[in-house]
């Protein structure tokens, strides 16, 4: 049994040198760990492709599906309470006004909050409950995914990010709420908003202009 | 006045002084956050009209905190800033030096830490009416995060003196200016071209003479968001083609164009420099690497190849004896009907065909996630040389005798495949495969090195078809009984056939020593020379204590492991002899009005004999360093100019192929590598030492002290 042992590990070595040397020229990087997620290997979530199917639990402890709501529009927004970006768009009422706009045309609008336990913008079911109240916002749902699961399913970035899903489950627009980059509630004025847009051409089944742009934020918290 | 009262007044007086000050604070210079401390300067201390002129704002950031890039990355966002100017005056976009990947919880930012310059010019009209000081304002906004993000701003106001002349210097930021212009990114001396392969976006630098020994780091910052999956990791080659960067694809669906900056850090002997270039290039065609070997095969030539290939390796001395026996006993027992016999052959194929498959996905796996485990297109890689070299040598031994390959997996295999029915039927097929694996080496290199090279699909395919071609003649024989009689029969010819079969391993060994003395010259062939000795050691000391027992046997065991790992050790070496290749026709095709002369010991003497000053510029064409110094210092018109109004002979010692000569005059001050430059003032003995990283400004006063 040594015998055979000594012979597989000799065996390994052989085939190691064989198969498995590194490119000796490669030059790795300093790249952070990523092997915790094994998300971050997958292909990366682009506007024409469907829209990964998710389970999860909303503030009220409902338990809601992607795919449940097949037949519908579905926007998901990232959001960070503390965040200043996220102040921006909710002290101006403007993120409140998109919510009420969109699930005024039978959209279901659900915020997402992947902050991990102890980062900042995690916040317990009654928290979240409060938020909502106090902020007088309206989405659907507001789904707690401390786990990050969802989050990094979706490669979110930032708080806001925006993914807007047609009726067939594709995802149509993937990207910033608008494209003032700032934490300046004065911007919104003059910014081009990007999600009714998205919602207005998804609704009459068109494509969607700008279907990629790049969220701004600040990072999803997500638990390391 | 009660000596109570005067310091009650003077503290009054100096409190409302402050006050009245306080609200000026806002516009004060600089901008003190919690965070940052922020200064808008101007390069020159006066306003030459018609004359544009640089600013710069400066972040001084906390500790542990980051400022971002104009593409932040993940997150953040990029700093910006709203001017307002005089009539006729304008400031141009802000220009950002090279930034630092900064991960943060599985994300990736691209930012500043510490402390960055951003860069702006001004552009003045040709009259100003006016006598009095222009004043320049600007509000700028900044987000700045450790792990949560402040955002902040400061409105700066900078007021410049009109002055006909040329202005004067603002020293106190000249080094931070200097400092900055380092850190910009240059035009790429180098075509590159891209193309998207799967998730794969590759990028080629054709660089040919960067080499690998050189270079500590790479990464690619793009401009847009989406190109690249930020946080995953950049994997960077080089051959003989130059740089290949291997970057993960983003969420843009549609990439037309990628535009960015390299970031290269360089190791010369004394420092490891940072280089940034700028990057432009259309989205190219997809194009597949072709190993060397199969240049221009098409598909159905290297399908032909593999079957042949598969076929070969049942004559190969680990699975000949097995599946020989296998097929005696399986068509000597008559009582199988022939009915059963093909069911057998068709199950032992089966068992080939799911191990070649499962080899493959293997290989296509470590191949996504970005292991480039290649063959072919590596053999200009001396390490891997070395290596393939060692194995060979390794399998020769084995056929030789000095040692039984895998024995014991082999004993294990056969239990599993001694089993009657269709099980052991298709154990067979799987331990077939795996004793063929270690015999095979050679032969399935260049299929493999095509199948890494190629779509999955083709890739699978070829595996697929080696799997059939080692499968073959035992299905023949399941079907046509009658051929069985033709086959030989194992005996001592076997031994015989095994150790001729060796020579072969030898004399590719001699050919890889040669392919390396080419690459890595005579050190390259000593180490790789000594390492098969050890290798050899190491395979006798395995064997040799195989038969004593206890712990003498574990200890021969790890012992031979110890070896071997030396020899792999050794095999690293001559991946860092530069190699000895001539390529001094690939000097960059930068205008250079400067007139160089190559450079040699007596032509040097004499030079400084007939009492010129004399500059001596040590580069070579793997240098990156040297490169953007001749490009940024030394090419420049005022740079010449300071040159030729001192008459100073230019000499170039080319050390791309390491001349002798070049490399005894690198030692005499002390350096291992280039670049070199000595300054030598006429009829002085010592020259003086510029530094490795040139400024134009500090050549130029060089040149002018003379």
């Amino acid at each position: 049994m040594k015998n055979q042992l000594i012979a597989i590990a000799l065996y390994s070595a052989f085939s190691l040198a064989l198969t498995a040397c590194q490119n000796p020229s490669t030059v790795s990087q300093n790249t952070p760990n990523v092997a915790s997620n094994a998300a971050e290997a997958a292909t990366p979530v682009r506007v024409g492709s469907p829209a990964p199917d998710f389970t999860a639990t909303d503030s009220n402890g409902k338990s809601h599906r992607l795919s449940d709501f097949k037949g519908k529009v579905v926007v998901l927004e990232w959001t960070n309470h503390q965040c200043p970006f996220v102040l921006k768009h909710y002290n101006s009422n403007n993120m409140q006004k998109l919510q009420k706009e969109t699930t005024g045309k039978g959209v279901v609008w659900l915020s997402v909050i992947s902050s991990a336990q102890g980062q900042q913008g995690y916040v317990t079911p009654q928290e979240a409950n409060q938020l909502t109240k106090s902020r007088n916002a309206s989405p659907t749902a507001v789904l707690l995914d401390a786990s990050g699961e969802i989050g990094r399913l979706y490669q979110a970035r930032t708080t806001p990010h925006i993914f807007v899903i047609d009726s067939s489950g594709v995802l149509k627009y993937a990207g910033a709420i608008d494209d003032k980059p700032s934490t300046n509630a004065a911007d919104i004025k003059s910014a081009k908003n990007y999600v009714i847009p998205a919602v207005d051409s998804v609704l009459k089944g068109q494509n969607v202009a700008d279907s990629t742009t790049q969220p701004y934020g600040c990072s999803v918290k997500y638990g390391s | 006045m009660h000596k109570l009262t005067q310091i009650a007044i003077k503290i009054i007086t100096f409190i409302l002084s402050f006050l009245v000050l306080l609200p000026l604070t806002a516009w004060a210079n600089p901008v003190k956050t919690e965070h940052v401390q922020t200064h808008l300067v101007s390069e020159v201390n006066s306003i030459q009209p018609g004359k544009p002129f640089w600013v710069g704002l400066h972040f001084q950031i906390k500790q542990g905190w980051h400022t971002y890039w104009k593409n932040p990355g993940d997150s953040g966002a990029a700093p910006s800033i709203a001017w307002k100017l005089p009539q006729g005056f304008s400031a141009g976009e802000l220009v950002y030096p090279y930034p630092e990947r900064l991960p943060a919880s599985g994300l990736m930012n691209f930012g500043y830490k510490d402390e960055v310059m951003l860069l702006s010019q001004i552009t003045t009209p040709g009259t100003v009416n006016t006598k009095e000081p222009i004043q320049l304002t600007a509000r700028a906004d900044w987000l700045v995060c450790e792990k949560e993000c402040i955002p902040e701003n400061g409105t700066f106001s900078l007021s410049l003196p009109i002055a006909t002349g040329t202005p004067t210097v603002n020293t106190r930021w000249a080094k931070e200016f200097e400092k900055t212009r380092a850190t910009l990114p240059q035009d790429s001396p180098w075509q590159t071209t891209a193309h998207i392969q799967g998730e794969t976006l590759i990028l080629k630098v054709n660089a040919p003479q960067l080499q690998a020994s050189q270079i500590k780091e790479v990464a690619f910052f793009p401009d847009q968001d989406g190109i690249i999956n930020n946080p995953a990791p950049q994997k960077a080659s080089f051959d003989k083609d130059g740089l290949t960067l291997l970057l993960e694809r983003g969420n843009r669906g549609e990439v037309n164009q990628v535009t960015g900056i390299l970031v290269l850090q360089e190791v010369l002997d004394r420092q490891t420099p940072t280089q940034a270039f700028a990057i432009a290039t259309q989205l190219g065609a997809a194009t597949t690497t072709q190993p060397a070997t199969t240049a221009s095969l098409p598909l159905w030539q290297v399908l032909g190849l593999a079957l042949l290939g598969g076929i070969v390796l049942n004559l190969m001395p680990c699975v000949f004896p097995v599946l020989s026996l296998k097929a005696l006993n399986v068509l000597q027992k008559s009582n199988f009907s022939k009915q059963e016999v093909r069911q057998r052959g068709i199950v032992f194929t089966a068992g080939v065909l799911i191990s070649f498959l499962f080899l493959a996905v293997i290989l296509l796996v470590l191949r996504s996630f970005g292991q480039q485990i290649g063959w072919g297109f590596q053999l200009q890689s001396p390490v891997f040389v070395s290596l393939m070299a060692y194995l060979l040598f390794a399998v020769g031994l084995s056929l030789s005798g000095v040692f039984i390959f895998g024995a014991s997996l082999m004993g294990m295999g056969q239990t599993l495949a001694a089993r009657n029915g269709l099980w052991g039927e298709f154990f067979t097929g799987v331990f077939a495969t795996v004793v063929a694996t270690p015999c095979t080496a050679p032969f399935m290199a260049t299929a493999i090195g095509v199948a890494l090279t190629q779509t999955p699909i083709v890739a699978l395919a070829i595996f697929l078809v080696l799997g059939f071609g080692l499968a073959l003649p035992y299905l023949l024989i399941s079907f046509l009984p009658g051929l069985q009689k033709i086959l030989p029969r194992p005996g001592a010819w076997m031994e015989t056939f095994a150790q001729l079969l060796a020579f072969p391993m030898y004399a590719a060994t001699a050919w890889l020593v040669w392919v390396l003395s080419q690459q890595a010259g005579s050190d390259g062939v000593a180490a790789v020379l000594f390492g098969l000795v050890l290798i050899s050691f190491a395979v006798w000391l395995h064997q040799k204590t195989q038969i004593i027992s206890g712990w003498r046997r574990r200890f021969g065991s790890i012992a031979a492991l110890v070896v071997l790992g030396f020899a792999l050790a050794l095999a690293q070496l001559p991946g860092s002899i530069a190699p000895n290749v001539a390529n001094s026709n690939t000097q960059q095709a930068t205008s250079t009005s400067l007139n160089w002369q190559p450079y040699t010991p007596e032509r040097l003497t004499q030079v400084r004999q007939s009492g010129k000053p004399v500059f001596v510029n040590f580069s070579a064409a793997w240098c990156i360093t040297c490169l953007v110094n001749e490009r940024v210092a030394l090419n420049q018109p005022e740079t010449v100019t300071a040159f030729q109004a001192k008459d100073v002979a230019l000499l170039k010692a080319d050390w791309t192929n390491r001349d002798t000569a070049i490399t005894q005059a690198l030692a005499a001050f002390g350096r291992s590598g280039v670049p070199l430059y000595l300054l030598y003032p006429a009829n002085s003995a010592t020259p003086q030492i510029l530094p490795q990283i040139l400024s134009p400004q500090e050549v130029q006063q060089k040149v002018k002290s003379l």
